[in-house]
């Protein structure tokens, strides 16, 4: 039984632990490559120089912070569906990612903004519909931090989870809809607004890096989040055994 | 900010499309810091985290070892008794 309490509670089986040692060694070296490339390959930008370089893992984050949003709403989604712990397992680590990236998003923009516009903020669309899904995935995390651990609480969380999703659209699209001052390099009609080859590859890197990085994240997060669960209900177990040592004394 | 006798009469705003340029290199550095400060923030948080379930689990095998001495020590007495 002993055996079992420590598997369950700290991680999975042997094939997933070696599956994610593999995947966080090829993130690890794909992260080198990326970082060379970007610094040591691809040119600097002829009018903003140096400072481009934040877009090559500003754009990335901000794409981590979607696949983390899109895994708290598959979670929620899921967990109201099925009402299973894992899918509130990846509803949760998926928002925590979101917030990670969201803030990573949210300074690295304005450093550039502030030599590229003069100014660190201003109420662009871009920026306010990023900010507003940021504050969102904030609040479903403060939710989950201190409303319990209910079923009803879960519920709401998935809600959430669900209506917080809509703002991704928007935030995508806001550049399209509304104009404003930031650029779409990527999204433009040219297919590519990276006129070196370098330049495209550093980008790309970045874009493979930072998705395995998120992946990597959200299986480690899930993988801590399942073991807290099942160590919660073995808890409870173990007090209505009479076995917990917070009733033994 | 216009003066009459001095004193402040209104509050103009700063000209937000004319900012003063900053060091790009300095940005750029600064932005990176703070990417890898985030990242190695939330791995800290999630360690520390692990290291919660992993006391918890320790006390509840410890808990299950002493029932388990306590129940052969009971099945011992029955025997001799």
């Amino acid at each position: 039984m002993e055996e079992d309490l420590s598997e369950g509670a700290r991680g999975g089986g042997r094939v997933a632990t070696v599956a994610f040692g593999a995947l966080l060694a090829v993130t690890a070296a794909l992260l080198v490559v990326t970082i060379q490339w970007i610094f040591l390959l691809a040119p600097p930008e002829k009018t903003m120089g140096i400072v481009q370089k934040i877009f090559y893992f500003h754009v990335p984050s901000a794409y981590a912070m979607y696949l983390g949003a899109t895994a708290c709403f598959a979670g929620s989604v899921g967990f109201l569906l099925r009402g299973s712990e894992r899918w509130d397992a990846i509803a949760r680590a998926g928002a925590e990612i979101a917030v990670v990236f969201g803030i990573i998003v949210m300074t690295s923009g304005p450093l550039w903004a502030a030599k590229a516009w003069g100014v660190f903020w201003t109420w662009d669309p871009r920026l306010t519909t990023s900010l507003l899904s940021l504050l969102i995935y904030v609040a479903y995390n403060v939710l989950r931090a201190f409303a319990g651990d209910g079923e009803g609480e879960r519920k709401f969380a998935a809600a959430l989870g669900i209506l917080g999703a809509a703002n991704l659209p928007i935030i995508h699209f806001s550049v399209e809809r509304w104009a404003g001052q930031h650029p779409k390099v990527i999204m433009n009609k040219g297919g590519g607004g990276l006129d070196h080859p370098d330049m495209r590859i550093a980008f790309a890197l970045g874009m493979i890096t930072f998705t395995l990085l998120t992946v990597c994240l959200l299986w480690a997060r899930v993988r801590v989040e399942l073991a807290r669960s099942r160590l919660a209900r073995l808890e409870e177990d173990a007090i209505d055994l009479g076995l917990d040592d917070r009733t033994e004394a | 900010m216009q003066e009459r006798d001095g004193q402040p009469t209104s509050y103009q705003p700063v000209d937000a499309n004319v900012g003063e340029s900053r060091n790009g290199t300095v940005l750029m550095v600064e932005a990176y810091v703070l990417v890898w400060l985030l990242l190695l923030g939330w791995l800290l948080f999630m360690w520390l985290r692990q290291r919660t379930i992993d006391a918890r689990v320790d006390g509840l095998e410890a808990a299950v070892a002493r029932a388990e001495a306590r129940r052969r020590a009971g099945s011992g007495e029955g025997a001799s008794g």
